[in-house]
């Protein structure tokens, strides 16, 4: 399930920045300066004066400016005062970015820390306590803390509420056992966001607690997951009775399905970047085919090789619509379907690029040596055909399956009825699994 | 429901609410499905209703009297006339003030600039409706005073009664096509303009056709899937409503992702139009909007028929109307396939 980066195919995420030459939308209200752009046009100026870009050389100098700015709250405008921000509507946060840009001021990472801007921090601020969000909502924006999720299980993958890791009450803590899978990042992450099921007597969507978790804590197993481009983006993570204070859960009691959904749907939001003409897989496609000798390019892919540069600049404009709706607003309609085509047009345009490359394609120059990368990017832009058409066959499994995507748009877009289900109304226990 | 979210401005929205609300006024699809066997009273109902509105003024200069507005504008009302085949609105109202426009704007002979000028202000006036043709055929010749002939790289204006004309019998019977004699376009009307600037005329109205014309596929797109989706959910068989089986639902929600994929393309195409970008650029978008639209408009008529059933191929079911439409217009200005070959010369494929 959901455990990946924004389907539109871009890096930056909620909160983060790297906007610098996006061609984001800016504050449409204001022709003239508005006092509230000028006052961030004068505080992020102030902020650089007194931490000059030039001074900033260590990672503890970066780690150090960062946390300057989100005490001054520049880090994410839209986020509330005293945690980062300033409670101002999300599009403003491109003044702050296009000062701190020009000024080659270093970022908090976006794409490093999806779990954290895209997941953990939206659905802390909504629902965590004056002292959890005081603890962690700093060290998670400048990503001095690296977060992982913890929602997916063998069991319960689409049908995310069908988990089965259990949270047993003792005393002033909670002891957690169970497996999760697709955990990205899990290697390298401080905490996790964790969904367990503390009351399996009550239907499955009613008996799921929301926690924080310290990735040290004893009983935490990481272990790599090996997928079929040969790295492991991916981690399971084995529970073996752990023990968590009952300060680490968010919300009440039974909330955790509500607030995994504010974590989801925050996953979809908040990129500025605009992707390029030909980025993704269409550029292995073109580039191979542009720069091959006009006697190895057989006219018969040509209206094939077109007919792909098509969809995927469709997809890629349909992205850019979708983005700027989302940085005014929630998602529109229109983001489930283009995750949707997205996902279905980088598989068929991989595809092809590896049948343009004829018996070329039966040497993959990336090879499978087993790695694990530091940061998760599904941007294949750049990698061999190969790479491209492996990857890309998660694209329609990771962050919502194309199958549950046409559920969701028949339902909830074009108000189909429901399929009948036979697993909401009755206890968790008497479901079968 | 399963309506456009456009990024559209107020006055496109007022456009095309204005030619929406015009159209139910005179029965919509379903007047058009009743008259089916003689629709010419419905097609000059329309074609009054829209000179009324002033649409042949729409790309027409303010300094004669037009509107002024955008390819953006035409796209508009292209979504709309895709939803109820009506009048044929892409000679009168996109080709001919375009062709015009360019002549009154840059042609070098002072007469073609006075006569182009003389027309353009006619049409904004609610007087002659100008069509055109380009490929020996012209659609609804018995609602236009005036045609514009392209042929053998020169552009005529012809008095449409001085031109002798074959009817033919149209696939989508919501028009009229006639064959052109164009042996009679020589010596009945005026010369516009011959060579190189008449093919560049020609082309350039070309590229601007295509964006209004993949607006009115989507159009007709969005018809199908709404009117596909309202039967699904009312048709119970197996004692479930037809909508609530995955089989059929997840057709439906492909043909709304695929569908949500062409206003970009043709807003792209209008923006490069509107903006002025170079022409190879206006070109690219609109081969590539027109050819998407195209494909995936007849792909949604012919799946929405299928899901209709039975009903779905009888003369009484507006389905048929639409595939009619959508198919004639898939070949009306290039097909998906010759519109990709020319989009892969400007790209280097």
């Amino acid at each position: 399930m959901a455990q990946t980066e924004p389907p539109i195919g871009s890096g930056s995420t909620a909160g983060g920045e790297g906007t610098a030459g996006s061609e984001g939308a800016a504050p449409e209200s204001s022709p003239e300066i508005d006092p509230i752009t000028a006052g961030l046009e004068s505080d992020t100026q102030a902020l650089l004066s007194a931490h000059p870009v030039a001074e900033i050389r260590t990672e503890e100098d970066r780690f150090a400016f960062l946390e300057a700015r989100y005490d001054a709250g520049l880090g994410a405008v839209h986020y509330p005062e005293g945690r980062g921000g300033r409670g101002l509507p999300r599009e403003y946060q491109l003044v702050v970015d296009e000062i701190l840009g020009a000024a080659g001021a270093p970022d908090n990472r976006p794409a490093h820390i999806i779990v954290n801007l895209g997941m953990a921090g939206p659905t802390i601020l909504a629902a965590g306590t004056e002292e959890q969000q005081q603890r962690f909502m700093r060290q998670l924006w400048t990503g001095r803390d690296r977060w992982c999720q913890l929602f997916s299980e063998p069991g319960a993958g689409s049908d995310l509420a069908g988990l089965a890791t259990r949270a047993v009450r003792d005393g002033d803590d909670w002891i957690i056992s169970g497996q999760k899978v697709w955990t990205t990042l899990a290697h390298l992450a401080d905490y996790a966001i964790l969904l367990a099921r503390t009351d399996p007597t009550v239907p499955k969507h009613q008996g799921i607690t929301y926690f924080l978790l310290d990735m040290k804590s004893p009983g935490v197993t990481v272990r790599p997951m090996r997928q079929i481009t040969g790295e492991a983006e991916f981690n399971e993570v084995f529970l073996d009775e752990v023990r968590v204070p009952d300060a680490m859960r968010l919300g009440a009691e039974g909330e955790g399905w509500r607030l995994a959904n504010i974590t989801l749907s925050n996953e979809r939001s908040g990129s500025t970047k605009s992707p390029r003409r030909e980025g993704g897989p269409i550029h292995t496609l073109i580039q191979e085919w542009r720069t091959a000798p006009p006697e190895d390019r057989d006219p018969s892919y040509r209206d094939s090789i077109a007919r792909a540069w098509v969809r995927a600049e469709a997809v890629r404009l349909a992205g850019i619509a979708v983005q700027r709706q989302m940085a005014q607003g929630p998602p529109p309609a229109e983001a489930s379907a283009l995750k949707l085509a997205s996902a279905e047009t980088n598989k068929q345009i991989a595809s092809l690029a590896m049948e343009t490359a004829e018996t070329g394609a039966l040497i993959h120059p990336d090879g499978y040596a087993f790695h694990q990368p530091d940061f998760m990017s599904v941007e294949t832009t750049g990698r061999s055909a190969g790479y491209s058409y492996l990857r890309t066959r998660a694209n329609s499994i990771e962050g919502g399956t194309s199958e549950v995507l046409k559920n969701i748009i028949a339902e909830r877009i074009l108000r189909l009825p429901r399929e009948p289900r036979t697993d909401t109304a009755v206890p968790f226990t008497e479901v079968p699994r | 429901m399963s309506s456009a979210a456009h990024t559209t401005t107020t006055a496109d929205s007022e456009f095309a609410a204005g030619l929406r609300s015009g159209v139910r006024g005179l029965g919509g699809i379903a007047a058009v499905r009743d008259n089916l066997d003689d629709p010419t009273e419905v097609r000059r109902a329309h074609r009054r209703m829209m000179d009324e509105m002033g649409l042949a003024g729409l790309l027409v200069t303010e300094e004669l009297g037009g509107l002024d507005t955008s390819i953006r504008t035409a796209a508009a009302l292209g979504r709309v006339a895709g939803e109820v085949p009506a009048a044929d609105l892409l000679g009168p109202y996109v080709e001919a003030p375009v062709i015009l426009g360019i002549l009154h704007a840059g042609h070098p002979d002072d007469a073609v600039r006075e006569l182009a000028a003389r027309t353009l202000t006619t049409m904004a006036d609610g007087g002659d409706t100008v069509t055109v043709s380009t490929d020996g055929l012209v659609f609804d010749a018995e609602a236009s005073e005036l045609v514009v002939v392209y042929q053998d790289e020169s552009l005529h204006l012809v008095p449409t009664r001085a031109l002798d004309l074959t009817e033919l019998p149209a696939f989508d019977p919501t028009r009229t096509v006639h064959r052109i004699d164009p042996v009679s376009v020589l010596g009945a009307g005026e010369l516009l303009a011959a060579g190189e600037i008449a093919s560049e005329i020609a082309g350039a109205a070309l590229v601007a056709g295509r964006v209004y014309l993949a607006a009115e596929l989507e159009g007709t797109a969005r018809a199908v899937l709404d009117a596909t989706v309202e039967f699904l959910r009312s048709r119970i068989a197996f004692g479930r409503p037809l909508g609530s089986f995955q089989a059929l639902k997840h057709q439906l929600a492909e043909m709304w992702s695929e569908v949500s994929l062409i206003g970009p393309l043709i807003e792209e195409a209008a923006r490069a139009l509107d903006d002025g970008e170079d022409a190879d650029e206006a070109a690219l978008c609109a081969a590539a909007a027109l050819s998407f639209a195209a494909d995936t408009a007849v792909a949604v008529c012919e799946r929405g028929l299928q899901l209709h059933g039975g009903i779905g191929y009888t003369w009484e079911s507006p389905v048929h109307i639409w595939l009619k439409r959508a198919a004639a217009n898939r070949v009306r200005l290039g097909t998906p396939h010759t519109l990709r070959a020319e989009l892969a010369a400007l790209i280097d494929i």
